[in-house]
């Protein structure tokens, strides 16, 4: 055939619209939520935004990583998948493609970063509090990961049996979901349990992330394609739901496993107490481990029974801790002094303090030297390498196992496989590039809004415009009265020229350097403390958020794309990511009623999972297919970062044990939404075909 | 229930049939193909499209701005091979079993084929059909296809509305022609076309086509293909309006009346020709052949190569779905691509040797090529 060669301005004429088409397509996906998050926190919290040029930085860099993304996955990803759907089924025989599915599950499932940030979640769970998560999210968090996996691989695997018999999905739901439900039940009146319960819940969520889902769909339209001999143009779904679904019961019955071995939720004393010590080792690798959690998270008192209750024996220790450089890297991480004095400054008690510094002026010089430390400035490099190697983890041993199956197995040539290879790259950078701006714009902003977010309901710290006023001198403190008769104080200072008042704390003030720091405090801004109003703020907050979020999903959009080609554009993407946006906002809210309430997730998860099983038994395949698959899509990295730093900015002013559940209830409530607009829309053609039949 | 007997007649060439259409909503197409089944039809093929009608704008969207939108509609179209002899009869009998005779319920029409030369059983018996209740069908019909890029379908199909010529439906295709010359930078060009099909009367067809090209802007460079190509028999859908008419019959059933009655649609053309005021005059290309080739999928662009090495323009590739109903034992696909390529007389000959060397009728392929005429195109 004859090459065609372009010039130079015939490609950058080419070039040209196809750049700005990406980004627009992506700049219309983030705008919404980008925009309500900073006019939120400057408007209705009335905050500004700080570090706002990095953040603007890190949104541009998340425009670009999802345009090349989504291009990446159009290219290179779903067009492997297809392929490897299409081959698959013709060569070989069903035992290799069950294989072929397990294998597909597991690795997926080992490849998901998102399986890390409930790590990131579970890292403030104390062991004390919910001792079965604890040990699930820390010692056995490999143990855990390999579970979910198992749970993926044979939910890929029941969803190829599905593509290659043309079973309904329906069956699949009907059994599934009450094993899910009926597990769960059981799991809440135990304890331990009832906190892994929203973790199972999660990890179903979160399994299936940017990556897998668009491969593991284009598989499926492939399977179909060839498979299909009915009339099954959506049947390519399924998998997804599944996929969420496994995992659930997965975690459960690991959880029921390790349940014996593992002590009982109880209070700090108790558990770090002589007759707990042995149980409470098992959450731990060894003694040494145990000790020094204790130290950098329990309370003194606590601590203390580690050694027998005696409070000379802990100083003893830390004192030996001080010569023992082994024994420090053991507990600290390093046997660096440094970590020590850091660990002192941060977390130790007052009298462990002197025991670590000599002098008071010691202590007092490394407590302004690792202040300063914590707002470090931001090392690009090593966030850089950080979320390269993971856009090479979730991308590449994927991408090189279909390949593999394609070429050396089904011995088939690559179509087009430059543009394959090139999709690849893309998505590779594309995902690099993403989780970079996620990092510094997105997580950064929805860190910003969610730490402030209390301050509807409440007092908040504004940790972030601490100020510290120097020469501070006691006499310009002034006594109020309370009309019950208690005293305050407080004092004026001139803040940007206007004369602010200022509680005055008294621990705030150090009187040996005369400086005083003044932590700014907002809120609560609608109505007293914890009333209603300002939680009703934070609802409609979430509801936003939520539906913002889902527009921006790179999952959501792929299945939207999908779901509008096999439909010849009559079911538009619009129309899905609208229904399941509404949905995630309801999820999410539903979530936040969890977290100010402490509603137990049951409660929230059960009912609409009930409604679940009416609807889908009277909706059409088309739309169970979709709207269940949609549950799946709708937590992907734009959203869970955002409901973490929501759910850990209200969970810790609401004092939760744990912030699990949130992105449980964001999957269900959009399979609602999706089906109760299919049932309309088909309820609104009956109507119309029975009214022309009749005449 | 006894199903009818097969009627499979193995490879046949230079055959002479027609080709039915039939397009209806995806709620009703397991019951269509159900009935072709009955009916003995040997094989078919089912695209996904989506049907375009007209919807008032209704609540706040009228207060921002009245008028109409489109509704779309998820549809299937499904076509198969019949006898000439026995066109209206089938097409006779389809209309009443799925009701196609009430607007809204979906379309049928039929072209006249030459089967070039096929892997795949052809009718060569008649099937038995019984004698059923009379259609409202029409007859000089004409076919328009319109292939623009992804997104500018409605533009073009929404014509066949405002002039209440016809309903149209829009597929898929992925179009090749210069993209597979230029390397990796045709990723820079979008492969995604739109199919917009609309049958209208024969004497509205020249009008429509030209309000079609000016309305998808096809007379500018890299924005489409038009063509049109006879019809013979049809009846056509003529529900232009979502929703339900509060009248005792709507206008459209009224239409749809006359149509019956004079057998055409010619009364209705009077309209058009004040729309169509002050056309301009156009090049059209003529001579021309519809020429479309079915294969096995992942081999429609080896194939549309090799045609293009041969001459051939340029290629509209689509996805359908291939029911074997008499399990005739080929090695058909259920997935199957059709290539759509518009070409000279002169050109069938050696296309369709270079497409046989191309492998086209070996196994792996399972091709088939279908050649019907078109009156003219426009690009």
């Amino acid at each position: 055939m004859v090459k065609v060669e372009f010039s130079l301005k015939d490609k950058i004429n080419l070039l040209a619209p196809y750049v700005s088409k990406k980004i627009t397509d992506q700049v219309r996906a983030v705008a919404l939520i980008i925009l309500y998050l900073t006019v939120f926190q400057t408007v209705v919290l009335g905050i500004p935004i700080s570090q706002a040029s990095v953040l603007a930085g890190g949104i541009a860099v998340i425009i670009v990583g999802l345009a090349f993304f989504m291009e990446g996955l159009f290219l290179g990803l779903m067009p492997l998948g297809e392929v490897i759907g299409i081959r698959l089924p013709q060569k070989s025989k069903l035992p290799v493609i069950l294989l072929f599915s397990f294998l597909l599950g597991i690795g997926v499932t080992l490849a998901e970063p998102a399986i890390s940030v409930l790590q990131v979640a579970g890292s403030f769970i104390k062991p004390w509090d919910a001792p079965l998560l604890f040990l699930l999210l820390n010692r056995y968090a490999d143990i855990l990961k390999f579970t979910v996996g198992l749970g993926v691989g044979l939910a890929v695997i029941f969803g190829m049996l599905r593509f290659m018999y043309n079973w309904s999905l329906k069956p699949y739901i009907f059994v599934l979901v009450p094993i899910v439900t009926v597990a769960s039940l059981i799991a809440f009146f135990e304890p331990n349990l009832k906190h892994l319960l929203s973790l199972a819940w999660d990890t179903g969520a979160v399994t299936t992330g940017p990556v897998t889902v668009p491969l593991v769909l284009a598989l499926g339209v492939g399977i179909t394609r060839v498979m299909s001999k009915g009339d099954a143009e959506t049947g390519g779904f399924g998998v997804v739901t599944l996929a969420s679904l496994f995992p659930i019961v997965a975690v459960i019955i690991l959880g029921l496993v390790l349940l014996p071995t593992v002590p009982k939720p109880m209070d700090q004393q108790a558990f770090f107490s002589a007759s707990n010590q042995a149980k409470a080792e098992r959450l731990f690798n060894d003694r040494t481990e145990l000790i020094s959690y204790a130290l950098q998270n329990a309370e003194v008192s606590a601590q203390k029974q580690l050694f027998d209750g005696s409070r000379t024996e802990l100083l003893n220790y830390v004192e030996q801790l001080k010569h023992d450089s082994k024994l420090r890297r053991q507990i600290f991480g390093s046997q660096q002094m440094e970590a020590m004095e850091r660990w002192a400054v941060s977390n130790g008690s007052p009298e462990q303090r002197r025991v670590v510094f000599a002098t008071s002026e010691a202590e007092r010089a490394a407590v302004v030297k690792y202040r300063a430390e914590l707002s470090k400035p931001l090392d690009l490099t090593e966030v850089s390498v950080r979320h390269g190697m993971s856009a090479l983890q979730a991308v590449l041993p994927l991408s090189l196992f279909l390949l593999a199956v394609l070429v050396i197995f089904l011995r088939e040539k690559l179509p087009h496989a430059d543009e394959v290879f090139l999709g690849i790259f893309f998505a590779l950078a594309g995902m690099f590039l993403f989780n970079i701006g996620i990092e510094l714009g997105l997580a950064k902003l929805g860190n910003q809004v969610g730490s402030m977010l209390p301050s509807s309901f409440k007092q908040v710290e504004l940790t972030e415009q601490t100020r510290i006023i120097h020469n501070f001198d006691e006499d310009v403190v002034i006594t109020s009265l309370r009309p019950d008769g208690t005293q305050e104080r407080f004092f004026y200072t001139n803040m940007n020229n206007a004369y602010v008042q200022v509680p005055f704390h008294e621990a705030r003030f150090d009187e040996a350097s005369g400086q005083y720091i003044h932590v700014p405090a907002r809120g609560p801004l609608f109505g007293g403390e914890d009333s209603l109003a300002g939680f009703l703020v934070v609802l409609i907050f979430a509801f936003i958020m939520g539906y913002g979020a889902t527009l921006a999903e790179p999952a959501l959009n792929a299945l939207g794309v999908t779901v509008e080609t096999l439909t010849a554009g009559a079911f538009r993407k619009t129309l899905l990511i609208q229904a399941v946006g509404v949905g995630v906002g309801m999820g999410i809210t539903m979530g936040m009623v969890k977290i100010i309430w402490s509603v137990p997730l049951i409660f929230l998860i059960t009912p609409p999972y009930v409604l679940l099983l009416f609807l889908t038994f009277f909706s059409t395949e088309e739309y169970v297919n979709i709207g269940w698959d949609s549950a799946g899509v709708t937590t992907g990295p734009i959203t869970v970062p955002l409901v973490l730093a929501i759910g850990l900015g209200v969970g810790g002013q609401v004092g939760a044990v744990e912030g699990f559940g949130i992105l449980a209830c964001a999957s269900v409530f959009p399979i609602l939404t999706v089906l109760t607009v299919g049932m309309t829309v088909n309820i609104k053609k009956r109507a119309l075909y029975k009214g022309t039949e009749d005449k | 229930m006894e199903k009818n007997v097969h009627h499979c007649v193995e490879q046949s060439t230079g055959k002479q049939l027609c080709k039915i259409f039939l397009s209806v909503d995806t709620m009703f197409s397991k019951d269509a193909i159900d009935e072709l089944e009955n009916l003995g039809v040997a094989r078919l093929s089912v695209e996904t499209c989506r049907g375009i009608v007209l919807r008032h704008r209704k609540g706040l969207k009228a207060l921002i701005r009245s008028g109409t939108d489109l509704k779309e509609n998820a549809e299937r179209q499904i076509t198969f091979f019949a006898l000439p002899t026995q066109e209206e009869k089938i097409i006779h009998h389809l209309v009443n079993k799925l009701h196609l005779n009430h607007p809204g319920m979906g379309s049928i029409y039929s072209r006249r084929v030459e089967v070039v030369r096929t892997t795949l059983p052809c009718p060569g018996k008649e099937l038995p059909i019984a004698e059923s209740g009379r259609a409202p069908v029409v007859k000089k019909l004409r076919g328009i296809t319109c292939i623009t890029l992804k997104g500018e379908g409605n533009s073009v199909a929404v014509v066949g509305l405002n002039t209440g010529t016809g309903v149209p439906n829009v597929s898929y295709g992925k179009g090749t022609g210069l993209r597979n010359r230029v390397g990796l930078w045709r990723i820079l060009i979008p492969a995604e076309k739109e199919i917009t099909t609309l049958v209208v009367d024969e004497h509205d067809a020249d009008t429509v086509m030209d309000m079609m090209i000016s309305a998808g802007k096809l007379d500018r460079p890299w924005k489409g293909f038009i063509y049109s190509y006879p019809v013979s028999m049809g009846v056509l859908n003529t529900k232009f309006y979502d929703g339900e008419t509060q009248q005792a019959a709507s206008v459209e059933q009224i239409v749809s009346a006359l149509d019956e009655i004079t057998g055409t649609t010619e009364w209705r053309k009077k309209s058009l020709f004040l729309q169509g005021k002050g056309k301009s005059r156009r090049d059209y290309l003529t001579n021309l052949v519809d020429f479309t080739v079915t294969c096995n999928e992942g081999l429609g662009e080896l194939m549309t190569e090799f045609a293009m090495e041969a001459g051939a323009g340029g290629a509209t590739i689509s996805l359908m779905r291939h029911v074997d109903m008499c399990g005739s034992e080929t090695a058909a696909s259920s997935a199957r691509e059709n290539i759509s390529m518009v070409v000279n007389d002169k050109q069938v000959g050696p296309l369709t040797s270079a497409l046989e060397q191309a492998g086209l009728f070996n196994d792996q392929a399972s091709g088939e090529i279908v050649r019907s005429p078109a009156y003219k195109a426009f690009t």
